[in-house]
């Protein structure tokens, strides 16, 4: 039997029959691998970079959308204020704006102040500042990019804008 | 993989004759074994996938640049037409309801709160169309009465050359002299004091400012000057008329042409409660009219014709739309000068 099986694994070891096969199949596994990573990497930077450009691009339309909703308020408030009697009731003006909650799938912020409404995202991270020229003062406030409501606070004389 | 075969003679038990049993395994070695193309079905998959990522990126992209062109901010325009509209149709209210001469205050007040509720339903009706909702309301307590006093340019029979139009005088609107202009007197600026026709106002202290309204003796135009105290005028304005001239105190105008600084250079500097007066009046034929608010009381002492009148109305106002909430309070007197 020992004779038998040493003779055994010789010729096994002598026999190279079906390497080649082996070796293509490995070879086919190894290049097919690289090109798979090679598709998915690039496709991978392709969305991130398109992802970024509409982020940006979103952000912009947002804050002059916001822009124009809180000069239009500031008109609003102005006329409010025109020829209002002394001691009449404090004037109701605010303006519901609907805003997206999400840009390209990432959560923002709003940051507005007496100059600018600025618009945040951190992935990817990007920064929009739109300036406003509101006359009224605007009362610093930040909030999370979805509807938003500008209103003025007639006893105060100022603009807010809070989350709704 | 392929080459991987069952070792039947025919290499295919499906031709092979063979039991059922036998192609039956031999078929679901051979779909086990046939591996090929799982890379490409992969690679397939993710390219797939980014490719709907991106649709959904461009796509929503898009939507923004698109919503981007269109008009974006809250329809203000509409609540300022709306405060606009009240604002001229209670004025017009007002007006009419002067002129009316009703009897007394409480038939002129009641006359202006019918109207301003038929403003009211009008205005309503119509925006509504648009998706608005207004809302105009008075009331009696939100309005000043007052005098209505028309006169010619004449001393009314007072004896003299002179007569009050309005005494004791805290505001005053809508003061239209209309002039025929062949009748004025022709002279210049240092004359028109001795020879001009004017309107005084004279306050309780004796300080007064006077409008003097003339022909000028160089160019022929009608002119108009103001004047402190009695103190030699200065011109405000001129223009070249024929007619009638409509000489507008609070509106700052002569005719056609703006008059700026004419109400604010002459009583707009004076304190306190005033009288208006005409004087002069045989160097002008026309008449005048104005509105005024008593210092005191609902009515002043005239030596024309003054009738009971309202002067001023707040009105409260409100328009919603779906995004929309405009909610205030005005007051109301058409013709009124800032000043």
């Amino acid at each position: 039997m020992r004779e038998r099986g040493a003779a055994g694994g010789g010729r096994l070891r002598r026999d190279d029959r079906a390497v080649s096969v082996t070796v293509g199949y490995v070879l086919t596994l190894a290049i097919g691998a690289v090109l798979l990573s090679g598709v998915v990497i690039g496709i991978g930077g392709v969305v991130d970079s398109q992802t970024e450009r509409v982020v940006r691009g979103d952000l912009a339309v947002v804050g002059q959308t916001t822009v124009a909703n809180l000069e239009s308020a500031d008109r609003l408030a102005n006329a409010s204020e025109v020829d209002r009697p002394d001691g009449a009731a404090a004037p109701n003006v605010s303006i519901d704006v609907d805003l997206p909650t999400r840009l390209a799938g990432r959560p923002y912020r709003i940051a507005v102040d007496g100059d600018a409404v600025t618009l945040r995202t951190d992935d990817p991270e990007a920064v929009t500042e739109i300036p406003h020229i509101a006359s009224l003062p605007v009362a610093e406030s930040s909030v999370r990019g979805g509807p938003i409501r500008i209103s003025y606070d007639g006893d105060a004389g100022r603009l807010e804008v809070t989350e709704r | 993989m392929a080459a991987v075969t069952d070792g039947s003679p025919d290499g295919d038990g499906s031709r092979g004759g063979g039991p059922r049993k036998v192609d039956s395994s031999s078929d679901g070695r051979r779909f086990r074994d046939a591996d090929r193309g799982q890379m490409l079905l992969v690679a397939g998959l993710v390219v797939a996938v980014a490719l709907v990522a991106l649709v959904v990126l461009l796509n929503a992209s898009i939507y923004s640049e698109n919503v981007a062109t269109r008009g974006i901010e809250a329809a203000d325009g509409e609540a300022l037409e709306v405060r606009a509209a009240a604002v001229e149709g209670t004025g017009a209210l007002i007006d009419g309801t002067n002129r009316n001469r009703l009897a007394d205050h409480g038939a002129a007040v009641t006359a202006v709160e019918d109207g301003v509720d038929g403003l009211d339903a009008y205005l309503a009706r119509a925006y509504a169309e648009r998706g608005g909702v207004t809302r105009v309301t008075t009331t009696a307590a939100s309005m000043r009465e007052g005098s209505y006093v028309t006169g010619a340019l004449t001393a009314n029979g007072t004896g003299g050359s002179n007569a009050t139009l309005a005494a004791d005088v805290d505001r005053t609107r809508g003061l239209v002299v209309d002039v025929d202009s062949a009748s004025l007197a022709s002279t210049n600026e240092s004359g028109a004091t001795a020879d001009a026709f004017r309107v005084e106002f004279a306050n309780d202290s004796a300080a007064t400012r006077e409008v003097y309204v003339y022909e000028s003796d160089d160019d022929g135009n009608v002119t108009v000057a103001v004047g402190e105290n009695g103190s030699a005028p200065t011109v405000v304005c001129s223009a070249s008329s024929t007619g009638l001239v409509a000489v507008d105190l609070t509106g700052n105008a002569l005719g056609n042409e703006r008059c700026p600084g004419l109400w604010a250079d002459s009583v707009g500097t004076l304190d306190g409660d005033y009288d208006v007066s005409i004087e002069r009046t045989d160097a002008a034929d026309g008449e005048a009219r104005l509105t005024v608010l008593p210092e005191s009381g609902d009515a002043v002492s005239s030596e024309h014709t003054a009738t009971p009148a309202v002067y001023d109305a707040a009105i409260d106002l409100s328009y919603r739309t779906a995004e929309l909430r405009f909610e205030t309070t005005v007051r109301v007197a058409p013709g009124e000068p800032d000043a």
